[in-house]
């Protein structure tokens, strides 16, 4: 949790009283606990004038109450100074000529850091003489304090150094003023990561204190810095402002000519959050759909942005638990562009993010195998066990299904620089050894990942690896009849599920599994192709249906719901009794529907297309039938 | 959105966001109420969810079990009802479920009629229309009727009997009762026949059943 303390203080019993210090911390908190900011507005304190031991029961009460505080940020406008070698802050009721008894030590705070470390502390004093604290620096200067990986990261601003004055204007404080100009956006620091560290805002606005105000000069000093801190939200994160003109010669409709379109931190933020909070494809490519809504038209123009807020997305969105979020906003951002491959600078931006997801997933599959040669169970929840008994067959299905499609995308793009092969295999087949139990037929969302990684391993002559797996979830969904959940699942519905396959409770009169199944339609395929189909009865899947959808055209494959095609089912027990059969009935209607469509895919378009049934598993990709 | 009968006007105090989705929440209950009586009427292998487009594409056999493709469309179906404003300023609390189950009943009646103008089609194209005279069904027709029928075996194996629904009670009472009083000779007629529908069934079921042994 991140607390801030921010105090102002104008009322002096014993000293003279200033215009705007009360302001200043009331901005300050205003503005970093305000809606969205990244402090905890129900813990965080403001204080405006107040006497020693108000000041000191804040610190007691914020700790007491929030034992592991993440970032700390103390803000202080008033007075202060430094007596005998030793920096004070000055109270409503401190005596400049006896501070060490009525004024706050500066190095109180940095004793409180020491005992409650913080993983990071931000401190701005905007008052006078206030670069004396680094006087008090031997309190943080400590063997067990600095030095190590996980000390506590300090940075400190003051607002001039030991022996100046800092001035107020009737705006403020000096340097507040600029200080909330960075929070404001007014002052753009930099636009690539979320937050602003207070070293880089302290760089800014010292340079610009010290330009209007000669005799001021903000200091700056920070221990343990690695990495970027985080001050506030970067309010100018991802911020782009463009203007895409077209070409006048075009023929092109003049309504979007000079369309021009903005982003502001604040639709990033959201987008994150929700990103965070469970990746969303319909939700992720909508998004950037309205933010682009002239992408089709002005590619060209829109791609350098479309490319800007992607990336900010996928390397912000790393506060998720799931380390292939990154990949999912790329190859969701990728598969909008689908449409558009015929443009030379789009196909060079999707074989660059093609490069980046295969690159982002192999070190995750190098992970991965670590952990699974540790034993550690690397792809079960220790938190959600009672979902578990669905996600993880479902996790389960989904990483083959990526590995499949990373191979097939090499396969069909040849100048995609090549990851391992032999690591994708190894990682699928471990998977499968250690938790060859949960090989289980859950969902119909398992229907593309699983047709994905069979068109892999049978490109690969892979069918030693292949084959146990496929007689595992069909041997599952013929022991479960077919019961199994359709894709888009809600948690209720996920409950529903799993109480339906209990024998011991009742069935819910009103519970439907899917119906027509996709995955029995994979199943089928594979289990054609690898020669299983005699040994298989379908006498457990009887009335059930193997279900696919054939687009009209495969150009609009990553649009949420497609409009235009029709879905195919054909009925176990009335239409056909076996695989073969199954796959009798199914290569004429696929050659007649494909040889309707306009004109043959690239190679592209059609890793694409693998790579939205991925994105939008309520789908499959059946155009890549016959690619070897 | 108002009701369409209702003029527009500026209100103070008004909450457009926070009732816009109170009246979402009716019509969320209008459907949901509609999805399960759908569901609940219907066997488990003929209720689809599809998530993309708007035809799907089955296999139909005719009698010499030779199958052809066939496509269907779905319909989209909607409703609407009046609401006098005098309802909602007396404060009448039963408005909300008069509401729904006007719009359920009116949803339910469009359904019910595209499912009979089908089953009308289909049996015309069977030759399976009988004229019933506005006496009522007679238990000759009754005996013709069930010899074109086709019985069938549930998922669970049990005997789908035909059954004659959207029949005025009144009639089928009487029918019943003739059927109890018919003579000894078509009671056994009647009981010959039905014992032939139900081998054939089971014959029927048990070679399809058969056909996931088969190595064809």
């Amino acid at each position: 949790m991140n607390i801030l303390i921010s105090v102002g203080c104008n009322r002096y019993d014993n000293l003279t009283s200033l215009n705007e210090a009360e302001r200043d911390g009331d901005a300050i908190f205003e503005k970093l606990t305000g809606p969205g900011a990244m402090y905890d507005s129900t813990r965080s304190r403001i204080l405006r004038s107040p006497r020693i031991l108000a000041l000191r029961e804040c610190f007691k009460q914020v700790f007491s109450q929030t034992p592991q505080v993440d970032v700390f940020t103390f803000f202080f406008a008033g007075h202060s100074g430094v007596k005998g070698s030793s920096y004070y802050l000055f109270l409503r009721d401190s005596d400049s000529e006896s501070a060490s008894t009525t004024a706050f030590p500066i190095g109180d705070l940095f004793g409180i850091i020491n005992e409650r470390v913080p993983r990071q502390v931000n401190i701005v004093i905007d008052a006078c003489q206030s670069g004396g604290s680094s006087f008090d620096l031997h309190h943080l200067i400590k063997p067990d304090l600095v030095g190590s990986a996980d000390s506590t990261r300090v940075t400190f601003l003051a607002a001039c150094t030991a022996w100046e004055l800092a001035s107020e204007t009737e705006n403020g404080g000096n340097l507040t003023t600029e200080i909330l100009k960075c929070l404001d956006g007014k002052h753009q620091i930099q636009t690539k990561r979320a937050f602003l560290d207070l070293v880089e805002v302290a760089s800014h606005t010292s340079r610009i204190v010290t330009q209007n105000n000669p005799k001021q000069r903000p200091i700056t000093w920070a221990l343990n810095l690695h990495g970027y801190g985080a001050f506030a939200k970067n309010p100018c994160f991802g911020s782009i402002n463009g203007t895409v003109e077209l070409n006048p010669q075009t023929n092109a409709d003049n309504s979007f000519t000079n369309n021009e379109f903005s982003i502001n931190s604040a639709d990033l933020f959201a987008q994150i959050q929700v990103i965070n909070d469970g990746f969303n494809a319909t939700n992720f490519t909508q998004f950037l759909k309205t933010t682009f809504p002239e992408l089709l038209n002005a590619p060209d123009e829109t791609m350098p942005f479309l490319q800007t807020v992607t990336n900010a997305l996928a390397k912000n969105a790393d506060s998720s638990i799931d380390p292939l979020i990154s990949s999912q906003c790329l190859a969701a951002s990728a598969t909008i562009l689908a449409p558009l491959t015929h443009h030379d600078s789009v196909r060079e931006h999707i074989l660059t993010v093609l490069e980046e997801i295969l690159h982002n997933n192999t070190i995750f599959w190098s992970k991965l195998e670590l952990d699974l040669d540790a034993g550690r169970e690397p792809l079960c929840s220790n938190y959600h066990p009672h979902t578990e008994l669905f996600h993880l067959p479902l996790r389960i299905t989904k990483i083959l299904g990526w590995l499949g499609w990373e191979i097939i995308a090499e396969t069909l793009v040849p100048s995609l620089r090549k990851q391992d092969n032999q690591q994708r295999f190894r990682v699928a087949s471990k998977i499968a050894a250690i938790y060859s139990a949960a090989l289980a037929a859950v969902s119909d969302e398992q229907a593309p990942f699983l047709y994905l990684f069979s068109k892999a391993c049978m490109m690969n002559h892979q069918e030693k690896l292949l084959c146990p797996i496929v007689s595992a979830i069909y041997g599952s969904l013929s022991e479960r009849k077919g019961n199994i959940i359709n894709s888009n699942a809600d948690a209720k519905r996920i409950f529903s599920y799993l109480q339906s396959l209990n024998s011991n409770i009742p069935t819910d009169a009103l519970w439907r599994p899917a119906n027509p199944l996709s995955l029995l339609t994979v199943l089928l395929l594979s289990g054609n192709d690898l020669g299983l189909s005699s040994s298989w009865t379908l006498r457990d899947l009887d009335r059930t249906s193997a279900g696919f959808y054939i687009p009209s055209d495969y150009v609009h494959f990553s649009e949420p719901v497609m409009q235009d095609g029709t879905n195919f089912i054909r009925r176990v027990g009335f239409d056909f009794w076996t695989a073969t059969q199954f796959s009798q009935l199914f290569h004429p209607i696929l050659e007649r529907e494909l040889n309707k469509q306009v004109g043959p895919q690239n190679r592209e378009t059609l890793t694409l297309i693998a790579l939205a049934s991925i994105v939008f598993p309520n789908r499959l990709p059946l155009c890549l039938e016959g690619q070897s | 959105m108002p009701p369409s009968n209702w003029p527009k006007s500026g209100i103070p105090f008004a909450t457009p966001h926070i009732s816009s989705l109170v009246e979402s929440e009716v019509a969320a209950e209008v459907v949901r109420k509609i999805a399960e009586a759908t569901v609940a009427n219907v066997p488990q292998e003929n209720y689809f969810q599809f998530d993309h487009g708007i035809i799907w594409n089955w296999l139909l056999y005719d009698e010499d079990g030779k199958a052809r493709e066939v496509t269907g469309e779905m319909q989209r179906k909607s409703a609407g009802i009046s609401i006098k404003k005098q309802k909602v300023t007396q404060q009448q609390s039963d408005l909300i479920q008069e509401s729904i189950n006007s719009l359920c009943c009116d949803m339910g009646n469009q359904m019910n009629s595209s499912i009979y103008e089908k089953m009308k089609e289909n049996a015309e194209q069977c030759g399976l229309t009988f004229e019933i005279p506005p006496s009522g069904i007679s238990i000759e027709q009754y005996f013709d009727v069930l010899s074109k029928c086709h019985f069938s075996i549930s998922r669970i194996g049990e005997l789908n009997w035909p059954s004659l629904f959207n029949i005025p009670p009144h009639h089928q009472e009487k029918l019943q009762l003739d059927l109890e009083n018919a003579p000894q000779e078509f009671k056994t007629k009647l009981a010959a026949l039905l014992a032939t529908k139900v081998a054939e069934a089971r014959q029927i079921e048990e070679t399809r059943l058969a056909r996931f042994d088969s190595t064809e």
